[in-house]
Formats: C-alpha cells, structure tokens, sequence
C-alpha cells in the first residue's frame, strides 16, 4: 500500500453519507421579507448611528495612523530601488575621512567666531 | 594641581578623566551605507523616510573626555555621557595669542562673570595634558557603562573635590542656558554703541527713535 492510497482511503471513508443532525432545508425566498422589515431596518441605522458618532471614532488614532504610515512605507520600499548610489569602499573611506576633518575643522570655526563676539579680555588691563 | 588618581578598581563618577574614547563625527547629507551588495552614500532623510535600520561607516577619532553622567546615574544607567577636552587654545580661540600670565589670568577666571562654553583644565604630566586644556561642554560622547567599567585603566584621572563641585556647577549652568536678545534692555545710546559692533541688530519697539520707558512715544 503506497501513501497516496492510504490517503484516498482515509480521506473517503470520513464522509458520511449523511449528516449526524438529519437533513434540513432553509428558504431563501422568505429572507428578502425579514431584512426588509421596519423594526431591522430601525435597528440596523441606529448601529450604525451610534457608531458613527461614537467617541472611540471622535479623534485620530496617532498608533492606527502611524502604523498606517510605516505599512505604507514598507509597501513602497518594495517598489522603490535601493537607497542612495553605489561608491566603491576606497570611495567610502574617503568620504568619512573628509567627514571627521570637515567636523574638526568647523569647530574651530566656531570658536574663532565665538572669541570675535563678547568681551575682549586682552583689551581690558 | 586640581586632579585626584583613582585606583582603577573606584567606580567611575563626575568628573573621571579618560584618554583614548572615540568620537564619532557623521554627516546627515553623506550617509555611508554598508551591506552585502556594497557600499552605498544616500541622505540621512532618505533613511529617516524608510524608517529601516540600517548598517552605517562612521569616523571615529580617539580623544580625551570627561564623565558629565552624574554619579547616581554612572552606577546604573545603560549608557555614560562625557564631554571631549580638547587644547584650551582650540576651544577658546581668545587665548590662541595669549602669553603672559597676567591675559591668562583673565581668561581662566572668567568663569566667575560669564558662563563660558568650555571648562578650564591645568596642565598635568600625570594625567597626560602637557599644555592648557579644555572641556567642552558642545561635544558630547557617549558610550556604555559597563564596556566602559571595563576599560578603566583609560582613566587618567578625577577633578579633585573644589574642582568637581565647580565642574558641575558649570555644566548645570551651560545647558541650563536660554536664548534671547542681550540688547532688549539697552537705551538708545547704548543700542547705538551695541549696533555699531551688530550692525543687523533689530531693535525692540521700545528701543525705537523717540520712544520713552513703557514703551509710550513722546
């Protein structure tokens, strides 16, 4: 006995032939009349009313709608190619090494501009 | 002078003095993006925008600091905040001509009268400064406690006890700073002395040709 036919074989003999509960019948000929009625009717907009103006919909949901922007974010960055251009590692070490030196070097800017404002000490005996 | 030489078994508090912690310096607009396809340089908004961590080359530097984490804070939080010391005359560019101890004196004692942004340390051959230096309060560091527990032998030393008070004093002092317009107050007289150093000076209605205390033009 190979599996394909042991599963057949299980498979058929969990049908039964009929339901445990007997045969039943519903008719759909008599539905359209209830959900027509006043009283469902009433009762179907007044859910919706209340829902409507339900405070838990009164303001927005910053996490909803934060999680809303990172879905969508997530969705587009599929589409979207990979982030910034490709540079070679010797190009890249360059890159940060001009980083650390253009940071040091606006320091001192700044400190040659702060010393220019203020009290001059070296005018003041 | 004004340093203390903690065993290296002394937690780290206020005021220890490391030599040799990295800097790190990036660039918002030149953003190094390592991964396995290579590298890549993009805008730090680009990142911002995606929202995705990602995996970044930095330029780091080893310089000196100093422990600003106040000491209840250096006993457990996760990370250790310090402050780079740097060359006094780098710092404050006022003393890079300066010489005789008298011009000295003024700039080092300022403190009493401004709220600098630098901190004055002495030099000391056992802490390692061989000239002036300074701490200063605009570049911070920050690095993880218990790495840094472990790397206490780069501790060269501590700000004695006059000198920690002061040292944390001024630190309050310099964050605890608020912008505004140092002429509101001046007269005429003195907003034109002002304008002639400040020549794009906007002066406040009150200050205005003709006008009177309370702001009432007579």
């Amino acid at each position: 006995m190979n599996s394909t036919y042991t599963v057949d074989h299980l498979y058929k003999s969990q049908i039964p032939d009929a339901p445990s509960t007997g045969f039943w019948h519903e008719s759909h000929a008599e539905q359209p009349a209830k959900f027509l009625g006043l009283p469902h009717i009433a009762k179907v907009v007044g859910l919706a009313f209340s829902l409507a103006v339900s405070p838990v919909t009164a303001i927005t949901d910053p996490w909803l709608v934060e999680r809303r922007r990172r879905d969508a974010v997530v969705t587009m960055s599929i589409y979207q190619e990979v982030l910034g251009r490709f540079i070679s590692r010797a190009e890249a070490l360059r890159i940060a090494r001009e980083i650390l030196e253009q940071a040091e070097r606006e320091r001192l800017v700044f400190a040659e501009y702060e010393a220019a404002r203020g009290i001059q000490w070296e005018n003041h005996p | 002078m004004i340093f203390e030489f903690p065993d290296t078994s002394m937690r780290i508090r206020q005021g220890d003095i490391f030599v040799g912690l990295p800097r790190v310096d990036m660039s918002l607009n030149n953003v190094l993006i390592v991964s396995e396809a290579g590298e890549r340089v993009a805008k730090w908004a680009e990142i911002a925008a995606k929202g995705d961590p990602v995996n970044i080359i930095v330029p780091v530097r080893p310089v000196a600091a100093i422990v600003a984490t106040q000491d209840c804070d250096a006993l457990r939080s996760r990370d250790i905040t310090l402050l780079e010391i740097r060359s006094f005359k780098d710092v404050e560019r006022k003393s890079k001509d300066t010489t005789s101890p008298k011009s000295w004196k003024n700039l080092i004692t300022q403190h009493a009268r401004i709220n600098q942004k630098w901190f004055y340390l002495p030099p000391d051959d056992r802490v390692g400064f061989s000239e002036k230096m300074a701490v200063d309060f605009m570049v911070t560091l920050r690095v993880p406690r218990a790495e840094l527990e472990e790397l206490r032998d780069l501790r060269k030393g501590r700000l004695n006890t006059l000198a920690d008070e002061h040292f944390r004093e001024r630190i309050g002092e310099f964050f605890r700073r608020y912008p505004y317009d140092e002429w509101y107050p001046l007269d005429q007289e003195e907003l034109n002395a002002y304008m002639t150093e400040y020549p794009d000076t906007k002066p406040f209605p009150w200050q205005g040709a003709g006008v009177a205390d309370g702001g009432v033009k007579k």
